[in-house]
């Protein structure tokens, strides 16, 4: 009985946590510009417009090189991290793990105005480099954390073996650790991209009127107009993040979230 | 062999070379944030408090000295709290579901409900924009079945309903991750020693996920305070959260000082409310734990 209520109760949250994504995919595929019930038509053309808009279409490339960008560089920054934090003392590395976690602790909006006084007072100008940076702040940390969750998982007499045998410490990470990590190490790379596409509150603060992401391009839209064109973008949006969800689920599950053991190689 | 595979690190005998060498890796992180993390905050905290160039507190008197601020910090304050109570309360359902592997649709359930998570809280705001609008999907199916009642667009509860829908992974995730700690057998134990499932769950597993209400309330309520999308969408200018606060004088009026007063306001105010729910639930549970 208990079981039964507590699933359809499951079964109606899960529905209302779909819902308003799966109505943004609705209007968009609705043929009059504003969606009413039920809608009037089915039509592709608002993904037309948005795709032969330049407006559109320059922030959804350029949404995809930043997400890229970001993505790299804190999988590189933040690996490198994770190595370093391991080799140093315990209380050092704990200090240092609260400091590399606590942008995620601090308000966006306060970093991403505090970047954008900063490059006013340097006379640097808003580009791709700037927002690339500036999201690189909010993206390194799951690297990081992702990274040093998956050291626990690994013995470290493997390495201290390969060490022992004589490979020096650049083929001892090469061919001993990072095939042990290489899930985190994806995993943080397409989280990195993933908070690259939803982040708007830095991007607003560092981006001008020729370097504006997708996000925050629709962000404006919205606060205007809602309507069928702003669906479609929207739509564009969703299936970059399902795109990436998929791939991560793929590979690493998504069950990793949870904090519960990887699933093994 | 115990002794060294804590925490996975390297073993400490010998190789202090390679240890070092690694510690060097710390090095790019650590200069690309203090380069344009730490400076910056420096810059902006000593702009609120020096806004024509020598210190005084003029910004913040500025702020504490306007009503109309203060509704705005308690707004903030209101809205995020409320919004932590309903995630907890919503997910905590879906999280008991989720920690049992048995559950023949669990994977579906987590793709439905931790997914969302990863789409743009703009499209998502979007979507409740649709549903809550003047004649959106609520307020059609309200008046059609004879219910009358306005839009919920550019209101507060409004901005509430969002705000649970955007962060309701969160508190699931951190919940589910609780769950997933408790030896099943305890409940079992519980059970045969004749306890129903009420006291089960009061008694058992209610005290023992504590640590994850903590953490998940705490995430929540950073992430609704912080949250500038959802309010901005969903509320507007009729709903002016801490958040819009800092846009509104950061990019559109262009006082920067006052700007990055009222992010640092914000910040302060939501470490002291969350360290005070910390302290408040860990002596509740330390409490709990002397009068057994």
């Amino acid at each position: 009985m208990m079981n039964r209520v507590l699933t359809v109760y499951v079964a109606i949250v899960s529905g209302l946590m779909i819902f308003p994504i799966a109505i943004v995919i609705v209007a968009s595929l609705n043929s009059a510009a504003y969606l009413s019930f039920p809608p009037s038509g089915f039509s592709l053309t608002w993904y037309q417009q948005v795709m032969s808009d330049p407006i559109w279409s320059d922030a959804l490339w350029l949404t995809l090189k930043i997400g890229v960008a970001v993505a790299s560089l804190s999988t590189v920054l933040g690996v490198a991290a994770a190595l370093g934090l391991r080799a140093v003392d315990n209380t050092l590395s704990g200090v240092l793990q609260t400091f590399f976690l606590s942008p995620l602790m601090l308000p966006t909006v306060l970093i991403g105005l505090a970047l954008m006084q900063f490059y006013q007072s340097l006379g640097v100008r808003a580009s791709v480099l700037t927002v690339t940076l500036g999201q690189l702040l909010i993206a390194c940390p799951y690297v990081i954390r992702l990274v040093l969750a998956s050291f626990n998982g690994i013995d470290p007499r493997l390495e201290r073996a390969a060490s022992i045998l004589g490979a020096n410490p650049v083929r001892v990470f090469w061919h001993v650790t990072f095939p042990l990590i290489r899930h985190a190490v994806l995993a943080g790379f397409l989280f990195s991209f993933i908070v690259s596409l939803d982040d708007v509150n830095i991007a607003l603060f560092l981006s001008d009127t020729h370097t504006t992401p997708l996000p925050v391009q629709l962000f404006s839209y919205i606060e205007q107009n809602a309507d069928s064109l702003g669906a479609a973008a929207a739509s564009l949006l969703v299936l970059l993040a399902c795109l990436a969800v998929f791939i991560c689920d793929r590979i690493v599950g998504i069950e990793w979230l949870f904090g519960a053991k990887q699933r093994s190689s | 062999m115990s002794t060294t595979v804590e925490n996975g690190r390297l073993p400490a005998a010998g190789n202090s070379l390679l240890r070092l060498n690694a510690g060097l890796l710390l090095v790019p992180a650590l200069l690309f944030y203090a380069a344009l993390f730490v400076w910056p905050l420096v810059l902006s905290t000593w702009g609120s408090f020096a806004p024509a160039g020598q210190l005084s507190l003029e910004t913040y008197a500025h702020f504490f000295g306007d009503e109309f601020y203060r509704s705005v910090l308690w707004r903030s304050m209101r809205i995020s709290a409320i919004t932590t109570l309903m995630t907890l309360i919503i997910g905590y359902p879906i999280a008991v579901y989720l920690s049992q592997n048995w559950r023949k649709g669990r994977s579906l359930v987590v793709f439905l409900v931790i997914a969302p998570m990863f789409v743009s809280a703009v499209v998502r705001s979007y979507g409740w924009i649709i549903i809550l609008g003047p004649n959106g999907i609520l307020s059609s199916l309200m008046n059609s079945i004879g219910i009358p009642m306005g839009h919920l667009l550019y209101s507060e509860a409004g901005v509430i309903i969002a705000l649970t829908h955007v962060f309701l992974p969160f508190m699931v995730i951190a919940l589910v991750g609780s769950l997933q700690q408790i030896d099943p057998s305890l409940a079992r134990a519980a059970q045969i020693l004749g306890a129903n499932g009420v006291s089960v769950f009061l008694r058992v597993i209610l005290p023992l996920t504590l640590p994850g209400i903590s953490a998940g309330s705490v995430i929540v309520f950073c992430l609704a305070a912080s949250g500038f999308v959802t309010p901005a969408l969903v509320g507007g200018a009729a709903v002016p959260v801490m958040p819009y606060l800092v846009y509104k004088e950061g990019l559109l009026v262009l006082n920067w000082p006052f700007a990055s007063a009222v992010a640092l306001i914000l910040l302060v105010a939501t470490a002291l409310v969350t360290a005070i729910y910390t302290f408040a639930v860990r002596d509740g549970a330390s409490k709990r734990r002397v009068v057994r």
